[in-house]
């Protein structure tokens, strides 16, 4: 039989370096039933018995005002795992208890990780963790995750856990009014189905303190009625109390966790401040803060672009040189040789040569997440990004869609102000992700090649500039109003744990990894096989040596459809071509390009800066840069807001491009 | 502490020109023919638009300890000195590896492509490598200094 | 009003100040969530980095409640249990403090 362990904890407690340590990193990822917040599934072997490890979302209590914490709240009620898993930071017991309280007053049979314990010690915090256990009647294991200490006890007290029956019997008292209405409640809701499903207590609660999904539920089990004599309960105790009962419940239990900590925690040298403090005095600091923030961005674009320069090479010359060179010496039939050859290895190699850059982008990011800098790069943005139409939250998904656009769109839901998120999502497909990067090294150092790291960087400030313009005009239409800001925690400083930064960095590189092995494999062949077939028939691989057979292919036909359109910024079919395909993903232009042109790499290079003037290659970036998200990124979008809102950006991105590149183009014509 | 304060100031100084020069040199090879400082002393001059940005970062909280070490309380000072010390540090490794790892792409293009490119192994006495060493004493003084602050 | 307390938004209360909260201004979600990170009428803040027109961060410190009786005159576990938490400026804003 396989137990079930729910894990749950706030923000930035160390849960996915739990997750990983337990389940050895393998997880099965998938969607929530009805929201696209990821779900993420593993499993571990322990004594002969299996666990299924399920990831909850971070969240801060079972209130459910955010869709990530009715998810982790029905899953822990109504799911009942044989095992929650509570993870909590133990240099920070006075927040995190509060939804360590809040489990157990939903009846979840818990075990508790005090999570790094290191950093509780660092700070000269000692506690008590025989009296927490006492004082909460549930095992509580110290860990130090990203150590690797404690695990082998958390897998035990999980076992033993999982395989007891009873449940825990901490409990708040609220006072003699309170308590007076939840024994009123309980007495209505005694006898119902109602008992069978959910902790009668709890239940009363939840009323009380004005929950709308569980007064809908009383209303479906038991109908309009008792919801009237249940809302006349909450009144009267209104009355009684003089205040809100949801206030006195939220109160009383943030007494209680104060209480609790003041029983277990012992301060014994207090330190009269911490590194985090030392670190956020400059980190935040108004005038360090922004050069900081350029200065880390600096090392890590030289550490992805430069440092890689050996493993890009080294790529290059493997699939330019020796597979196709290989090919060449030993396919003999002529059509297989050029589907292998001007196909597949010169398509996909002219992509795969960035692997390496795309790879240590994220490690570097993975890295910054995990010491805690993503957070102040928030706080010192916001400001900055509330001028631009968004707020400081945006910046984690806009830093995480220079990776990837779906993700990041995913991210988006961190966004608690409704207008803030929609826009965010619909300026993200301008965010220059990795996969338009090729196009952009491709073309700067084609023609730009004494400075093409200006050029290159001239596209990210590009993106900001357009992102302010399309975000703020947005604000001012269609989603005008005022935001209510963003409420963030900031975690201490950490060194990252090098295990699960590469965790991350992998999990993140392989999804370019298996695009590159299905999406633009596939999308690879069709070129191929539109590039050597035409309106006329059968054309054959000459069409890769002779641009007068390959003007006669269907990728011909379909550019030139579209060429007179793009005449004006002095593009020909070819460039059209690779634009329509780079629709699939943008990381198809660049082997469209290859495919169209016969040729990869260095000669590419040379064949396009003698067909284009300078100012219409960076048109082309420009285009690149801003015209339609690939289709996943509008799946994504369609998922998170509507159809409507992804038809629109699809729109608006065009109309965007186009405008550009023709600026572009016309103020370049008065330099050359 | 006195002595420290000198350093970094100086040390800030030293940053604050060198982030200048890439600066000028950059601009003056972009519009206005050679360099303006082709050379300080026997090394090299930067001449790059990005490496402004952490020359200018490490130097402008280099010489603003000065101000803290004057009038700020001594935990500030102490913050700003291993914070700019860390970045200086990190610069110079940087630079380092990078000067490897042209080296490495060298081997790489004549090996495996046969192309005769040459190696400049100047890339490794680039000025920004030294100062980033001396950095290293100043990093272990603040350490030293904001956990003897702690223990208090 | 209490002699010599001043009632202002987080937002305008300077930096290394503390304060009480006396009042959450928004909806119950608004309110919810503030609570879920430590805010709600009777919590101690105390502003760390205001930025002027931009976010605020603050440590939340324990509240007078549990300071009532605590065995920890001179050692207390509330620097300790402390942690920190960025507002937006909009939602600073909304939230009142009374200076302590």
């Amino acid at each position: 039989m396989t137990h079930v362990v729910a894990l749950v904890g706030n923000p930035n407690v160390g849960k996915s370096v739990i997750f990983n340590s337990l389940t050895g990193g393998k997880a099965w990822v998938g969607n929530w039933p009805g929201v696209t917040v990821e779900k993420k599934v593993g499993r571990y072997r322990f004594l002969g018995r299996e666990f299924e490890v399920v990831d909850l979302p971070g969240i801060y209590g079972l209130s459910a005002f955010s869709v990530d914490e009715r998810i982790a709240r029905d899953f822990i009620v109504e799911g009942r795992p044989d095992v929650v898993l509570n993870i909590v930071n133990a240099s920070n017991l006075g927040k995190d208890l509060y939804l360590t309280v809040s489990l157990l007053e939903a009846g979840a049979k818990l075990v508790i990780a005090l999570n790094m314990m290191d950093l509780a010690e660092d700070r000269g915090i000692e506690i008590d963790v025989q009296g927490l256990r006492r004082i909460l009647g549930v095992p509580v294991v110290p860990t130090i995750a990203t150590k690797g200490v404690g695990l082998e006890a958390l897998r035990r007290a999980i076992l033993s856990v999982a395989e007891s029956k009873g449940v825990p019997k901490f409990r708040i008292g609220y006072g003699r009014d309170v308590e007076r209405a939840i024994d009123e409640i309980k007495a209505i809701l005694a006898g119902t189905p109602l008992e069978e499903r959910y902790p009668l207590r709890w239940l009363a609660i939840r009323l009380l303190e004005g929950d709308p999904d569980y007064l809908q539920r009383v209303r479906e089990a038991l109908g309009e009625e008792a919801c009237e004599r249940i809302r006349g309960i909450k009144e009267d105790l209104s009355r009684r109390l003089g205040a809100d009962p949801e206030d006195a419940i939220v109160e009383r239990r943030h007494a209680v966790v104060m209480d609790v900590v003041s029983r277990v925690v012992r301060t014994a040298r207090r330190p009269s401040f911490t590194m985090t403090e030392v670190l956020d005095y400059v980190v935040t600091h108004k005038i360090f803060g922004i050069p900081i923030l350029l200065t880390m961005l600096y090392f890590a674009f030289r550490i992805a672009f430069d440092l890689t320069a050996p493993l890009v090479d080294a790529i290059d010359w493997l699939f330019s040189d020796y597979l196709s060179g290989l090919a060449e010496a030993h396919i003999g039939s002529e059509w297989l040789r050029s589907l292998v050859s001007d196909g597949i290895l010169n398509g996909l190699g002219t992509l795969l040569v960035f692997l390496p850059n795309i790879a240590f982008f994220f490690l570097l990011l993975s890295a910054m997440e995990d010491l805690g800098y993503m957070t102040r790069v928030a706080f010192i943005m916001d400001k900055i990004m509330y001028r631009l139409g968004l707020s400081g939250k945006s910046i984690i998904p806009i830093i995480l869609g220079v990776g990837c656009n779906v993700p990041a769109i995913l991210a988006t839901r961190n966004i608690e102000d409704e207008r803030d998120r929609k826009v965010t999502a619909m300026v993200l497909p301008l965010v220059p992700c990795s996969a338009r990067l090729p196009i952009f090294l491709l073309f700067s150092a084609a023609f730009f090649s004494s400075f093409r790291g200006a050029v290159i960087a001239s596209m990210y400030v590009i993106s900001i500039g357009v992102i302010a313009l399309v975000a703020n005009l947005f604000r001012r239409t269609a989603f005008r109003g005022p935001t209510t800001g963003f409420i963030m925690e900031m975690p201490p400083y950490m060194v990252p744990s090098i295990r699960n930064v590469l965790m991350k960095t992998w999990i993140r590189t392989r999804k370019f990894l298996e695009k590159a092995g299905t999406v633009i494999f596939g999308s690879v062949i069709v070129i191929w096989i539109m590039s050597v077939t035409g309106p006329s028939g059968y054309i054959g691989p000459g069409a890769f040596e002779d641009p007068s057979l390959m003007a006669k292919s269907w990728v011909a036909w379909m550019g030139m459809k579209l060429e007179p359109l793009l005449r004006p910024l002095g593009w020909d079919w070819r460039l059209a071509a690779a634009l329509i395909y780079g629709f699939l993903a943008k990381e198809v232009v660049v082997s469209t390009l290859s495919l169209a042109f016969g040729k990869g790499g260095v000669a590419l290079m040379r064949e396009l800066s003698s067909m284009l003037l300078p100012h219409q290659a960076f048109a082309f970036m420009v285009f690149s840069l801003t015209y339609v998200p690939c289709i996943p990124t509008i799946a994504a979008i369609r998922s998170e807001l509507g159809t409507k809102y992804a038809i629109l950006t699809v729109l608006y991105q065009m109309a965007l491009a186009y405008l550009l590149a023709l600026l572009v183009v016309a103020l370049g014509g008065l330099v050359f | 502490m006195r002595l420290r304060s000198i350093l970094a100031t100086l040390l800030g100084v030293a940053y604050l020109t060198l982030a200048l020069t890439s600066l000028l040199n950059w601009a003056a090879d972009r519009w206005g023919g050679g360099p303006v400082l082709g050379s300080l002393g026997p090394l090299p001059a930067p001449s790059s638009l990005g490496l402004f940005i952490p020359l200018f970062t490490v130097g402008i909280l280099y010489a603003s300890s000065y101000y803290y070490w004057r009038s700020g309380p001594r935990l500030e000072f102490h913050a700003i000195l291993l914070v700019a010390s860390i970045l200086s540090l990190s610069l110079s490794i940087l630079e380092l590896l990078l000067g490897f790892a042209e080296f490495l792409d060298h081997l790489v293009k004549v090996g495996l492509f046969g192309s005769a490119g040459g190696f400049d192994p100047g890339v490794f006495a680039e000025l920004e490598i030294p100062l980033g060493l001396l950095s290293i004493p100043i990093l272990r003084v603040s350490l030293r200094e904001l956990r003897s602050l702690r223990g208090s | 009003m209490i002699k010599g307390a001043r009632r202002l938004p987080l937002a305008f209360l300077g930096e290394g100040r503390e304060g009480v909260v006396v009042e959450v201004r928004g909806g119950p979600g608004f309110q919810r969530r503030l609570a879920d990170v430590g805010i709600y009428p009777g919590s101690r803040v105390r502003v760390v980095r205001s930025t002027g027109r931009g976010p605020v961060m603050v440590e939340v410190l324990a509240t007078k409640e549990a300071c009532k009786g605590c065995p920890f005159r001179t050692l207390c576990p509330s620097a300790s249990s402390s942690y920190r938490i960025s507002l937006g400026f909009g939602t600073a804003m909304r939230v009142l403090v009374e200076e302590a």
